[in-house]
């Protein structure tokens, strides 16, 4: 079933989307790869929170109507989908808050 | 000054106490709310000529339904800041999330910061003064008002636009559909002089600098010819 909906290229749903992820990396992409790959082969709306063992990815698809928000410091990168939601964290007065942009792999990697 | 603690006393009592002073004389006129902390819904409604300031970054649709009042974040502004703003001002001292000054009809809304994507969305009469950048599908399907931008806009400016006028110092990544440069008359440096001045922007930029965009009006009636860009 998951198969089929990735050869028809539309997402469903957010977990259809995380199949299409863990697909390509089955196909020996790397996880920036698998990213981009979104960006060609998917159509609907999505935002992809990925991480790894040593990295973290974030990419929005072109309308980018679902919201996402990031803070960054020199001690880590945070993901939200509202400012609200990182209040809580250390250092958030200072930190560096950004939305990502549109159709933009954004990776980081420690 | 009253000061109004979010994180103690609460949303529902901050906004009814501030439609509580509608219509009624007051010298309660200067409000600062603290902690706000993200909270959606800050200071919206509001239908009095109060002076009020946030001191931290807003979540949703801060100033709302805006009516005479001033309002002023310092911090940031989460999505749909000063929506369908009727009269008033709102100054953002940050950035602005998305569709900031949606369906606004009157009043002056100013970004310091930057804006995202759709700022001014189907805008009726507002004017918006934006310091930095905004993002794409930005003044689509605006009707009137004034958007003015002194930094670069993104994909897709005034895609399906009326009769809102335009004005960006910068690149514009892309124009929307029906979206055409339009000569810059006497009548617009006049005009963008007076935007630029209340917007707290004109010791930034100068009129002559900016370019105008406005509708090419093809869109406006049905006409085969166009069907590919319906």
């Amino acid at each position: 079933m998951l198969q089929h909906r990735h050869d028809c290229g539309s997402v469903e749903h957010q977990h259809d989307a995380a199949a299409f992820i863990s697909y390509k990396l089955q196909q020996g992409a790397t996880l920036g790869q698998a990213l981009e790959a979104t960006l060609t082969d998917l159509d609907g709306f999505f935002t992809f929170v990925v991480g790894t063992k040593n990295g973290f990815g974030v990419v929005r698809d072109p309308i980018a109507c679902k919201p996402a928000v990031m803070a960054e410091t020199d001690q880590y990168v945070a993901f939200g989908t509202e400012y609200r939601a990182l209040v809580n964290l250390p250092g958030i007065e200072s930190a560096r808050v950004w939305e990502p942009e549109p159709a933009t792999v954004y990776f980081w990697e420690r | 000054m009253q000061t109004f603690d979010l994180a103690t006393q609460g949303l529902r009592a901050l906004n009814s106490t501030l439609h509580g002073l509608k219509d009624k004389p007051t010298n309660q006129t200067e409000w600062e709310v603290i902690n706000p902390r993200g909270s959606h819904a800050i200071a919206v409604g509001i239908d009095a000529p109060l002076d009020i300031t946030v001191r931290g970054s807003t979540g949703y649709y801060c100033g709302g339904m805006n009516k005479q009042a001033t309002i002023r974040v310092r911090g940031s502004a989460g999505p749909g800041v000063a929506e369908n703003m009727m009269s008033g001002v709102v100054i953002v001292d940050g950035d602005a999330s998305q569709y900031a000054g949606a369906t606004g009809r009157g009043g002056l809304l100013v970004i310091k910061g930057n804006a995202s994507s759709r700022c001014g969305i189907s805008m009726k009469g507002i004017d918006i003064v934006v310091h930095g950048n905004i993002g794409h599908m930005s003044a689509f399907m605006a009707q009137t008002g004034n958007l003015v931008v002194l930094g670069n806009a993104g994909d897709a400016l005034g895609d399906s636009l009326y009769e809102a006028r335009l004005f960006v110092r910068g690149s514009v990544k892309s124009l929307g559909a029906d979206c055409i440069e339009k000569p810059m008359r006497p009548e617009h440096l006049d005009l963008l002089a007076d935007l630029l001045a209340r917007g707290e922007a004109a010791d930034k930029a100068r009129p002559e600098e900016f370019k105008r965009y406005g509708s090419a009006r093809k869109l406006y009636n049905f006409n085969i010819d166009n069907a590919s860009a319906y």
